[in-house]
C-alpha cells in the first residue's frame, strides 16, 4: 500500500476527512477511545480500538506534507465517484428483471411442492422426532457445562476467600485481625482457617474484642471441641467470656466436659478458676489433686469461691487438705479466714471431736 | 465511607522511592488513607530484625543498631539486586511485599473492610519487567487485582483540568517527564521520558557525604546507625534549605552503639560535635546539586519545544527545590502549582484511576520499544509511545530446522540506549514453514508474548492477562448475549414447549454469571449445537 492510501485509509479509520491535521487526528482519536477502550467498553471494544491505535500510530509519524498527499489523493477518488449515479440507474433496471423472473420462478415451485407436500409430511415427522432427540441432548451438555463452571467459578471464589482470610488472619494489626475474624462466618469450619485462628489466638494477646468475635463464631461441634483442647494451656490468658463459651459453661443443654474443666482449671486466671468453681456441676466435685493444687494457692480470688463451694456443696476435705486450710486461718483476707475456718469445723464435725 | 462499605474499595497506592502513600475515593473526591501511625506517608524503608519491619519502625529500627534495613528498594525493583534476609536470600520486589501489606493493612483498618485490588503508581520509565515485579509484589501482598499507571499521567489526572501540559515528576528517586493532553475527560499521554539516575535522595546521600566530612567523620557503612542519622539529618536539612538561606544546624550526637568505636573515635578528629551548630548556606546545597538539576532542566526544555504544551505543573517532593523553580522559569515556563501537596497529586490520581469509566478515560502509552532480536538484529514490534491496549503480529520464515531462539527486549532510558531482555523463548521449528509472533501489550502495560508455528507454541506469560481488572468491565458480555438470543429466537420454534423453558432457564443463568466470556462461550456453544441439530 502506498503512503498516500495508507493515510486515506487510516483518515476514514478515524473518521476523518482528508486533509485533517496533527490536532484533529489526535482529538478524533480520543473521540473514538471514548467509545471503544477496553477501559469503557470491555473486551468487545478491543478490536476497534486496535483499529483506530494503528491508524492513529501511522498518522502520528506523518508530517503535514504527507498527511496533505492524502488529500490529494482523495480528490481524484471523489471526481470518480460523481459517476456512481449513473450506474445506479443502470443497476436498478436489471433488478426489476430479476425480480420478475423470480416470481415465474416461485409459482412453478408451488406446483412442484403440491406434489411433494405429502411425503414430505412424513418425512417431517421423522425428523422431527430426532430433532427433538438431538434437541434434548444439547440442552443438557448445555446445562451440565452451566453447572460445572458455576461449581467451579464458586470454588475459585471460596479459595480466593479463604486466601484473603489466611492472609488476614495472621495480620501483625489487630484491627485487621478483628476484621478477618469478623468475616469468617462458617468458613471457620474449615481446617485450614479454624487452624489459622488456633495459631491467632495462640500467639496474640486476646483482647475483649477478639474474644467477642471468636465466641460469635458458628462452629460445629468437634471443632469447638478440638479450639477449646488447644487452647488449655493458654487458659490464663483468656477472657472470661472466651472461657464461658469454650467450656459451654453457659450452656445448660450440654453435659459439661469436666475433664477439660480441671486441666483450664490448673492454668486459668483466678478469675477464671473461680469462674469454672462456679458452674461445676452439682454432684461431683473437683479431683482431689487438683482441689489440693488450689487449695494451695495463695490468691483470695481463688481461695473465697473454692472454700465457699466446698462449705455449701460439703465436699470432704481431701488428704492433707488440712495444713493448707489451718495455713488459710492466717490469711490477710478475712472472707478466705471465715471460710477456712468454717470448713475446718465442718471437717472435725465429721470425725472425733479435738478438745477445745 | 458513604455508600462504599458494601461494595469492594480499589484504592490508590504511590510507592514511591522515599514514602508510599494510600488513597481511595470517597465519592467523587479522593481521601488520603492515614498509616498506623497516623501519618499520610509511610516511609518506603524495609528492616530485617528476625521479622519484617516496616515503615517508621523499620527507620527506628536503623538508628538503634547495624540491622539490614533497605532505603532505596524502588529502584532496584526487577534488577539483580538480592539481600539476605534470616536464611534467605531475597530479591528487592520480596522485600517491598511487608510494605504494601502494611499499606494494605492500614487501608483496611481505615475503611473496615477488605481491600484486594489497587491501582498502583510505577515511573513512566519504568521497564515491562519491573511493571511485572510491581506487580508480583503487590499480588503476594494480598493485592489479587493490580492496574498499573504510570505517575506522571496519575498527576495529570488529579490536575484534572483540560489543555496540554507538561508534568514534571521529579520525586526521590526517578525524574519522569510526560505531555499530557486533556480534552472531554480524555487523558492522552503524548510522550513520556525520564530517568532513574537523578533523584532527591541522591541529593539527600550528598549533602550527607558533605556533612561528614564537615564533621571529620571517618568512613561510614552504609548500615551504620550514624551514617543513617546523618542522611536522615540531610534530608531534613535539605528541606529546611527550600524555604530559607542559610540554616544553623546542631549535629546530632551521634554515639554509636559501639561497633565501630563509640562516642569516644568520632571527636577523635579534634571537631567539636555537641551543642555547636555548623552554618550551612543554601549556595553549599545548591553547588552539589546544580548538575543534576541542569539535566532534569534539559529533558524538560527538549519536550517543551516538541509539544508547546500550555502548562509546567511540577510534582513530587523533590520539585520544591528553589533552584529548580528558577532555572525553569527563566529557561522554560513558569512552574504551576497543583492546588493538590506535591507529594499527594500523584496518590490522588491514582485513586481516581481506580474509578475510570465514569466520565474519565486514560489513554497511556508505552514508554520504550519493544522488539525481538533475530540473528542479532533488533526489530521492533511496538514502537515507543504507541498507545495501551496494543496488540502486534509478525512473522519470519527459518532458513533451516531446529531450536530457534528469540531473545524478547525493551529499549529503556533516556535516549532509548538501554536495552533490557525480558525474556527468551527457545521453540523448535521446521525450515520454510512461517513463524508468528503474537505480542499483546494491556491497559497496565503488562505484555504477553507468544512465538507459534502450527499447532506448537511457546509464549511468555510475563504476566496473565485476564488478571487486569478494568481490563474486563462489567458490560463486556451483555452485547454479545443479546446476540446469541437473537440467533436462538428462529430455532425456538423448532423445539418442543419444554425444551424451550429449558432453554430460557439456560440463559437466564449464563446472563447471571459473572466471569467475563466462559459463561459466554458456553451459551455460543450451545447455540452452535442447536444450529447443527436443527439444520
Amino acid at each position: 500500500m502506498s503512503v498516500s492510501v495508507k493515510v486515506m485509509y487510516s483518515l476514514r479509520v478515524l473518521g476523518l476527512p482528508p486533509g485533517a491535521t496533527a490536532p484533529e487526528i489526535r482529538s478524533a482519536f480520543r473521540r473514538l477511545a471514548r467509545t471503544c477502550h477496553p477501559d469503557v467498553a470491555g473486551r468487545q471494544g478491543a478490536r476497534k480500538f486496535e483499529q483506530i491505535t494503528g491508524a492513529y500510530t501511522f498518522l502520528k509519524g506523518l508530517t503535514q506534507e504527507e498527511l496533505r498527499q492524502g488529500q490529494l489523493q482523495e480528490d481524484g477518488a471523489s471526481r470518480n465517484e460523481r459517476n456512481e449515479p449513473e450506474a445506479f440507474r443502470w443497476g436498478w433496471k436489471r433488478w426489476e428483471k430479476a425480480l420478475t423472473w423470480r416470481q415465474k420462478r416461485k409459482e412453478r415451485l408451488k406446483a412442484e411442492q403440491g406434489r411433494k407436500e405429502r411425503l414430505a409430511q412424513e418425512r417431517e415427522e421423522k425428523i422431527r422426532q430426532k430433532r427433538e432427540a438431538s434437541v434434548e441432548s444439547v440442552l443438557a451438555r448445555g446445562e451440565k457445562a452451566v453447572e460445572n463452571l458455576l461449581l467451579l467459578m464458586e470454588q475459585e471464589t471460596q479459595k480466593c476467600n479463604v486466601q484473603d482470610l489466611l492472609l488476614r488472619l495472621s495480620s501483625e494489626v489487630p484491627r485487621v485481625r478483628h476484621l478477618a475474624l469478623s468475616r469468617l462466618g462458617t468458613l471457620a469450619n474449615r481446617p485450614e482457617l479454624l487452624a489459622a485462628t488456633l495459631r491467632l489466638l495462640q500467639r496474640w494477646d486476646i483482647d475483649d474484642k477478639t474474644a467477642r468475635l471468636v465466641v460469635s463464631l458458628p462452629l460445629a461441634g468437634e471443632n469447638h471441641q478440638t479450639l477449646a483442647e488447644k487452647l488449655a494451656g493458654r487458659a490464663q490468658a483468656l477472657p472470661d467470656s472466651l472461657l464461658m463459651h469454650l467450656l459451654r459453661l453457659q450452656n445448660s443443654s450440654q453435659t459439661l466436659d469436666r475433664e477439660l474443666m480441671e486441666r483450664y482449671l490448673q492454668k486459668a486466671s483466678p478469675t477464671g478458676i473461680a469462674l469454672i468453681l462456679r458452674y461445676w456441676p452439682q454432684e461431683t466435685f473437683v479431683s482431689s489433686s487438683v482441689l489440693l493444687d488450689l487449695l494451695s494457692r495463695k490468691s483470695e480470688v481463688v481461695l473465697v469461691p473454692l472454700l465457699s463451694i466446698m462449705k455449701q456443696r460439703s465436699v470432704p476435705c481431701p488428704e492433707g487438705g488440712r495444713e493448707y486450710l489451718t495455713a488459710h486461718l492466717s490469711h490477710p483476707n478475712v472472707a478466705v479466714r471465715i471460710w477456712a475456718k468454717a470448713l475446718l469445723s465442718s471437717c472435725e464435725d465429721s470425725g472425733p471431736f479435738p478438745p477445745l | 465511607m458513604n455508600g462504599s462499605r458494601n461494595r469492594s474499595v480499589t484504592i490508590g497506592i504511590d510507592l514511591g522511592t522515599r514514602n508510599a502513600l494510600c488513597a481511595y475515593m470517597n465519592g467523587v473526591r479522593p481521601v488520603m488513607i492515614p498509616n498506623r501511625w497516623g501519618r499520610i506517608s509511610t516511609p518506603s524503608v524495609v528492616g530485617w530484625d528476625r521479622g519484617w519491619v516496616v515503615g517508621e519502625d523499620a527507620v527506628r529500627l536503623s538508628f538503634r543498631g547495624s540491622y539490614p534495613v533497605w532505603w532505596d528498594l524502588k529502584r532496584k525493583v526487577g534488577g539483580e539486586f538480592q539481600a539476605l534476609c534470616g536464611e534467605k536470600n531475597c530479591t528487592a520486589q520480596e522485600i517491598l511485599v511487608p510494605l504494601l501489606c502494611a499499606l494494605r493493612e492500614d487501608a483496611e483498618v481505615f475503611l473496615g473492610q477488605f481491600v484486594s485490588s489497587c491501582v498502583l503508581a510505577v515511573p513512566a520509565i519504568f521497564s515491562l519487567l519491573q511493571r511485572e515485579a510491581m506487580v508480583r509484589a503487590a499480588e503476594a501482598a494480598g493485592l489479587r487485582e493490580v492496574r498499573v499507571i504510570n505517575e506522571p499521567t496519575a498527576a495529570a489526572l488529579a490536575f484534572g483540568r483540560e489543555g496540554r501540559f507538561l508534568v514534571l515528576d521529579f520525586g526521590a528517586g526517578t525524574v519522569d517527564v510526560s505531555v499530557v493532553e486533556s480534552e472531554g475527560g480524555v487523558w492522552q499521554v503524548l510522550e513520556s521520558v525520564g530517568t532513574s539516575k537523578i533523584g532527591g535522595y541522591d541529593f539527600d546521600l550528598a549533602l550527607a557525604e558533605w556533612l561528614r566530612e564537615r564533621l571529620r567523620l571517618p568512613d561510614l557503612s552504609p548500615e551504620d546507625p550514624r551514617w543513617r542519622t546523618l542522611v536522615w539529618e540531610a534530608e531534613a536539612l535539605k528541606i529546611a534549605l527550600s524555604s530559607c538561606q542559610s540554616y544553623d544546624w546542631v549535629p546530632p550526637a551521634i554515639g554509636g552503639t559501639g561497633e565501630m568505636g563509640g562516642a569516644g573515635k568520632i571527636g577523635e578528629a579534634g571537631e567539636p560535635l555537641k551543642g555547636e551548630p555548623l552554618k550551612v548556606e543554601r549556595e553549599d546545597l545548591e553547588r552539589m546539586v546544580r548538575f543534576s538539576i541542569r539535566r532534569v532542566v534539559h529533558i524538560v526544555r527538549r519536550l517543551w519545544t516538541r509539544h508547546e504544551p500550555e502548562h509546567l505543573l511540577l510534582v513530587g517532593g523533590s520539585s520544591r527545590i528553589p533552584l529548580l523553580r528558577e532555572i525553569l522559569e527563566t529557561e522554560v515556563a513558569r512552574p504551576e502549582r497543583l492546588s493538590l501537596c506535591a507529594e499527594e497529586s500523584i496518590v490522588a490520581g491514582a485513586a481516581l484511576c481506580a474509578r475510570i469509566g465514569d466520565g474519565r478515560l486514560l489513554l497511556d502509552i508505552l514508554s520504550g520499544d519493544v522488539g525481538f532480536l533475530r540473528d542479532g538484529q533488533p526489530e521492533i514490534l511496538i514502537p515507543a509511545g504507541t498507545p495501551v491496549p496494543f496488540a502486534a503480529r509478525a512473522s519470519f520464515m527459518p532458513a533451516r530446522s531446529g531450536k530457534v531462539e528469540l531473545p524478547i527486549f525493551q529499549n529503556m532510558g533516556d535516549a532509548r540506549e538501554e536495552r533490557t531482555i525480558l525474556s527468551l523463548l527457545t521453540l523448535n521449528v521446521e525450515a520454510n514453514v512461517e513463524v508468528e509472533i503474537h505480542c499483546s501489550l494491556s491497559t497496565s502495560g503488562l505484555i504477553h508474548f507468544v512465538l507459534r508455528q502450527g499447532s506448537t507454541q511457546v509464549e511468555m506469560p510475563l504476566f496473565s492477562l485476564k488478571r487486569d481488572i478494568l481490563a474486563s468491565a462489567p458490560s463486556s458480555g451483555g452485547q454479545r448475549i443479546r446476540d446469541l438470543k437473537l440467533r436462538l429466537t428462529p430455532l425456538e420454534i423448532l423445539c418442543s414447549a419444554e425444551q424451550v423453558e429449558r432453554l430460557h432457564g439456560l440463559v437466564r443463568q449464563v446472563e447471571n454469571i459473572k466471569d467475563g466470556g466462559v459463561s459466554t462461550e458456553i451459551l455460543e456453544g450451545i447455540v452452535k449445537d442447536l444450529e447443527v441439530a436443527l439444520s
